[in-house]
């Protein structure tokens, strides 16, 4: 059987990764897709405690689920703000889009 | 190395190629190609972790429908048109922060007991229950009562995660009377561990666990969905007068 700490250094890996993509790019989509790396680590992370701490509860499969359904509706929304920018800014790119700031 | 993890290097090193590849890359559609790589490879940890529904939820959702929308946003935006760098200045310092983050998980993950770890020590001293039967081996044998039967299946350590196996031996005395006496191995895996249990069962046991103990938060779940849904396109609707 493998053991559980190879699961998790991988998400580890995969989180960190998602954690360059969200601070070096600097377009929305780009971010994006980091942004759905990091919640593919975090789901490594459930199932793997879920299947190795507590195989007979599915809380971590559940909340699995949770996240995938949730990353959907995210993934739709944010695209639809991409785009909602990309017609009034003219760019995606996140460092122009200041209309908040004060 | 088992033929196992064997298999779980090569979807781990593809998951990893995936994932160094969207934040790498210099071509936007590359980068998407590649989180198509990275998702499908996270469906294939997910076997390997004998949660093959979410397998299935995963190659569905992500590799089908998430892909397919950002590379319509994409599109969409023209982000291949915008001659601009991708990476902004921040770069040395997403590096450092990325790298940090990785060395404390990594840490983390090496310094902490797993239970499964148990399964290294292969045969443990006798614990407290088991002290009794066999403290009976160091008492002449007369002065123990005959037929000594210890329960094999009887819960040891309360609250302990560990299945523990028990072997039963038979000592026979110069007169003729048995003892029995159990011996205990730890076992390294928790019990009913869900990779041993059968496919069906553990199948049931999610579909249980979905639509009884977490039933409203399924429901929840699809009326986030669908308020995501409406705001979706309310946001991207071309407005009159734009």
């Amino acid at each position: 059987m493998i053991p559980i700490e190879n699961f998790l250094v991988l998400s580890g890996i995969l989180f960190s990764l998602g954690i360059y993509g969200v601070l070096a790019r600097r377009n929305a989509v780009l971010i994006l897709m980091s942004v759905e790396l990091m919640l593919q680590a975090v789901s490594i992370n459930f199932i793997a405690f879920a299947v190795y701490l507590y195989p007979e509860q599915f809380t971590g499969l559940i909340f699995a689920i949770f996240v995938i359904t949730i990353a959907a509706a995210e993934v739709g929304l944010a695209l639809g703000i991409i785009l909602r920018i990309f017609r009034n800014k003219g760019t995606a790119n996140v460092d122009e889009v200041d209309m908040l700031k004060w | 190395m088992s033929y196992e993890e064997v298999i779980f290097y090569f979807v781990a090193a593809v998951t990893v190629f995936g994932a160094l590849g969207v934040v790498l890359a210099r071509n936007v559609v590359h980068s998407a190609l590649f989180l198509i790589l990275a998702l499908l490879a996270v469906a294939g940890v997910f076997i390997l972790l004998s949660a093959e529904f979410l397998a299935i939820v995963q190659i569905l959702i992500y590799g089908g429908a998430v892909t397919i929308l950002i590379l319509f946003a994409m599109m969409l935006t023209r982000v291949r048109d915008v001659p601009q760098a991708m990476d902004g200045p921040q770069r040395p310092f997403a590096a450092l922060a990325a790298g940090a983050f990785l060395a404390l998980s990594a840490l983390a993950v090496v310094s902490a007991d797993w239970p499964g770890e148990t399964e290294k020590i292969s045969v443990v001293p006798l614990r407290s229950s088991f002290v009794d039967s066999g403290s009976l081996l160091t008492e002449p044998l007369d002065t123990v009562a005959t037929d000594v039967e210890v329960d094999s299946r009887a819960p040891f350590a309360v609250g302990e995660p560990i299945r523990i196996d028990v072997e039963e031996m038979q000592v026979v005395a110069l007169d003729g009377r048995t003892l029995t006496v159990t011996r205990g191995f730890e076992d390294t895996t928790p019990a009913p561990h869900a990779m041993d249990t059968d496919a069906n069962v553990l199948r049931q046991g999610l579909g249980d666990a979905l639509f009884r103990n977490w039933a409203v938060p399924f429901e929840v779940a699809s009326l986030v969905l669908l308020v995501a849904l409406i705001g979706a396109i309310i946001l991207a609707r071309i407005e009159e007068g734009e």
